[in-house]
């Protein structure tokens, strides 16, 4: 009995050593130098400074709880990840459009409830919005969205695009796999269409075409989970506009694959991943990390197996 | 204790068709009655939107017709073709706010080329869609403006 006690005594020490161990051991959270002040109105400005920025600025206001280890080595990796994705205060190294796509897409990750993280402002509740700070951030990308007539270097471009592609006898060949190691897959143009969508925060129509497993499926009422094999290409266009509103499909500008397969792409949601750009189909992505882009932009769509369109019910036999 | 089991049965139907038209876009999808839902499973040929009508509208073409679309640049479009152009009225993408997507059907009209000079206009509108007479002026035009898409580039 004595011994037990003796025992029990020695491991409390012990966990107490290893605690205060690693409080000294395991990343550690820096805030390197902010490189711009973000130009957004102030009442935008207050609203990401508590709710975003700290995981996406190098303006990191850590509670004391965030500072004990283990629990600070998971704050500073989701921290260093979530900078990747987003840092405001290394604005300025994003192109005006980039800006713009970073902009709506964090606004849908909040209007859908993925952002902030649940277990982030479960601990941190100030960081929560309301349905006011919701509105302020809408207001503000709606102000960004210009719908403008194209000018003619634009249509020229169309043009010339069309004209070299319509009837061409040479084929585009060797086109190269995405980092990924997928496949350019040229059927997709004989897909059947599920959905279009034009897309206003960027200027572009998009039209999704499904595969034949994809298309049985819609029938079948099985889509949510999607079956293996069930494959998508969303295909985009500049929008040309006239004088009068009119849109009709300008220059292409990508093409973008999701392959479902649990088992194969089972380290990327379920689905492979895949965008070739331009005419010269250059398969966008440095290394094949890039499809964390994709699943983390699908995430707050993952209650609809990471897809975000909502189909047409085609029916016919 | 009868009523709220079936209360609640009913509730639990009223979810899943909730969730079902979460999945899909059912107002915009063609009823299962209606004869011509094999439109919407065409070749896409293109798209197009109306701002200021709040409209999008798809153009589809089966084998021959998206073929010739595709490979040519005039509007001779051989015998057998086949043009839908399906039109919406617009509502907002619940999934991405940035985006509108097809809403309502408002129009289908479809051209079909029964031999290269014979040229047939169909058109559906209303709802539920309804065939509806055109008269040879108004005919001509839209054939004019349908055969006149040119494809959108496909690499």
């Amino acid at each position: 009995m004595k011994m037990m006690k003796k025992n029990s005594v020695l491991i409390f020490v012990v966990a107490i050593l290893i605690f205060i161990a690693m409080q000294y051991a395991g990343p550690d959270i820096k805030n390197p130098p902010v490189t711009t002040a973000l130009p957004v109105p102030d009442d935008v400005r207050l609203v990401l400074k508590k709710a975003c920025y700290d995981c996406h600025s190098n303006e990191t206001q850590l509670l004391w709880f965030d500072k004990i280890a283990p629990a600070s080595w998971m704050v500073a990796q989701d921290i260093a990840d979530a900078r990747k994705v987003l840092n405001f205060s290394t604005w300025d190294s994003l192109a005006p459009a980039d800006q713009k796509a970073k902009l709506f897409e964090a606004f849908n990750q909040i209007s859908l409830g993925a952002m902030p993280l649940k277990q982030y402002a479960a601990l941190h509740p100030e960081a929560k919005l309301s349905a006011v700070d919701i509105s302020v951030l809408k207001n503000y990308i709606t102000s960004l969205v210009s719908v403008k007539t194209s000018d003619t270097s634009r249509i020229h471009a169309a043009n010339k695009q069309y004209n070299e592609w319509v009837g061409a006898k040479t084929k585009i060949e060797n086109v190269k796999p995405s980092p990924n190691g997928i496949e350019y897959i040229p059927d997709f143009k004989n897909w059947k269409v599920i959905s279009t969508s034009d897309r206003f925060d960027n200027g572009t129509m998009r039209v999704i075409v499904a595969n034949d497993i994809a298309v049985k499926a819609i029938k079948e009422n099985h889509i949510n989970p999607w079956p293996n094999g069930a494959t998508f290409a969303k295909i985009g266009w500049e929008e040309l506009i006239d004088s009068t509103g009119k849109v009709n499909s300008g220059e292409f500008r990508q093409v973008e694959f999701m392959i479902k397969d649990d088992k194969k792409y089972e380290k990327t949601a379920g689905w492979g991943w895949a965008r070739w750009k331009g005419m010269q189909l250059t398969p966008y992505g440095k290394t094949e990390t890039f499809t964390q882009e994709c699943i983390n932009c699908h995430k707050p769509v993952k209650d609809n197996d990471f897809v975000f369109t909502m189909p047409l019910h085609l029916k016919s036999k | 204790m009868k009523d709220i089991i079936r209360l609640s049965f009913l509730s639990l139907l009223g979810l899943a068709s909730c969730a079902k038209e979460h999945l899909y876009n059912e107002s915009a999808s063609l009823a299962d009655s209606t004869k011509i839902s094999g439109v919407l499973e065409g070749k896409v040929i293109t798209s197009m939107v109306d701002k200021k009508e709040k409209t999008m509208s798809t153009l589809y073409g089966n084998d021959i017709a998206a073929e010739h679309a595709r490979s040519a640049k005039d509007e001779k479009y051989p015998a057998g073709s086949e043009l839908s152009l399906v039109t919406w009225s617009q509502k907002d993408d619940i999934h991405w706010y940035g985006a509108n997507i097809p809403g309502e059907i408002k129009s289908v009209e479809i051209v079909k080329y029964v031999s290269a000079d014979s040229i047939i206009l169909e058109s559906y509108e209303g709802k539920p869609l309804q065939l509806k007479k055109t008269d040879i002026e108004s005919a001509d035009k839209k054939i004019g403006y349908i055969t006149g898409q040119r494809a959108a580039v496909l690499p």
